[in-house]
């Protein structure tokens, strides 16, 4: 099954944060060795009004090697509603010392992750996707961006 | 009881590349690295893994001959577990073929043929607490 004409449904920020305020794991992008890397992770996002996204990760870890410019990336399928969205946000990465006013992250690994990273966001932008049809193994729902 | 994060197997690595067809493929793109969701098959070009993709030709992820990420997982909110795999190599560009067909859901304009090349992989999993582990439909995606 295709769809040939397809058009990207931009979604406003206020609805990309609701998005994204919507999941409690996303995906960091950084430069590591000359490579862009995405990786799982837990995050938060802050309560105002242009959110920062925060992490916690390992001070000895690949994400604590990197500050300057980073994106963070967020998705999420509902199978039964046969919809789907994806949210990027980019701006500067940075790690954060001593302040309070940060939410927790609470990553599922409590291995030490000590070091707190906030992205601070200067673009936002989301996607959302509609299922299109079933795949051939009749499991797998295939998508599309909605139209 | 934390949960623990257990190193893959390259086998099982591979394993993952091969059963699932949405990714995520890193560039850097006016100077940010971002992450992009993708279709691709994971094909095997003398006996190694290879990541094929089409995309429209000049697309934000269309760096070619760069270094780029891939990334696959599933990870299940609401269960504090899950898996990723990640990929290291560089965007190649290849010519049409049965061979590097990636079957993308969207085809109009998706005239670039592209193939991620690895050079490193690798992947984890994070073990939940034993009865809180289970499987999500997001990790089929």
């Amino acid at each position: 099954m295709t769809a040939t004409h397809v058009h990207p449904s931009e979604v406003p920020s206020w609805e990309a944060t609701t998005l994204l305020r919507s999941t409690s794991v996303g995906r960091l992008c950084v430069i590591d060795h000359g490579t862009p890397l995405a990786l799982p992770v837990n995050f938060r996002l802050t309560d105002e009004a242009a959110p920062r996204i925060v992490i916690r990760t390992s001070p000895s870890g690949l994400l604590a090697a990197y500050q300057g410019p980073a994106s963070f990336e967020a998705d999420e399928v509902d199978e039964e509603g046969h919809h789907a969205w994806s949210v990027i946000a980019r701006g500067e990465l940075r790690h954060a010392y001593g302040d309070p006013t940060l939410p927790d992250p609470q990553p599922w690994l409590g291995d030490g992750r000590l070091l707190w990273l906030v992205l601070e966001v200067t673009a936002l932008s989301a996607r959302r996707f509609v299922a299109v049809g079933q795949a051939d193994d009749d499991f797998a729902v295939e998508w599309s961006v909605e139209g | 009881m934390s949960a623990a994060l257990i190193p893959l197997p390259d086998e099982a690595c591979v394993a993952l590349l091969a059963a699932h067809n949405v990714g995520r493929i890193s560039v850097v793109h006016d100077g940010y690295p971002i992450a992009l969701p993708v279709n691709y098959r994971m094909i095997e070009v003398d006996g190694a893994p290879v990541i094929a993709l089409r995309t429209r030709v000049g697309n934000s992820l269309d760096h070619l001959d760069e270094p780029v990420g891939f990334e696959i997982d599933g990870v299940d909110p609401g269960h504090d577990g899950g898996w990723s795999v990640v990929v290291r190599g560089h965007l190649r560009s290849v010519a049409p073929s049965v061979d590097v067909e990636s079957y993308p859901i969207v085809t109009a304009n998706r005239d670039a043929w592209r193939l991620i090349v690895p050079t490193a992989i690798s992947g984890r999993r994070v073990r939940a607490d034993a009865m809180r582990w289970c499987f999500h439909p997001a990790g089929y995606l």
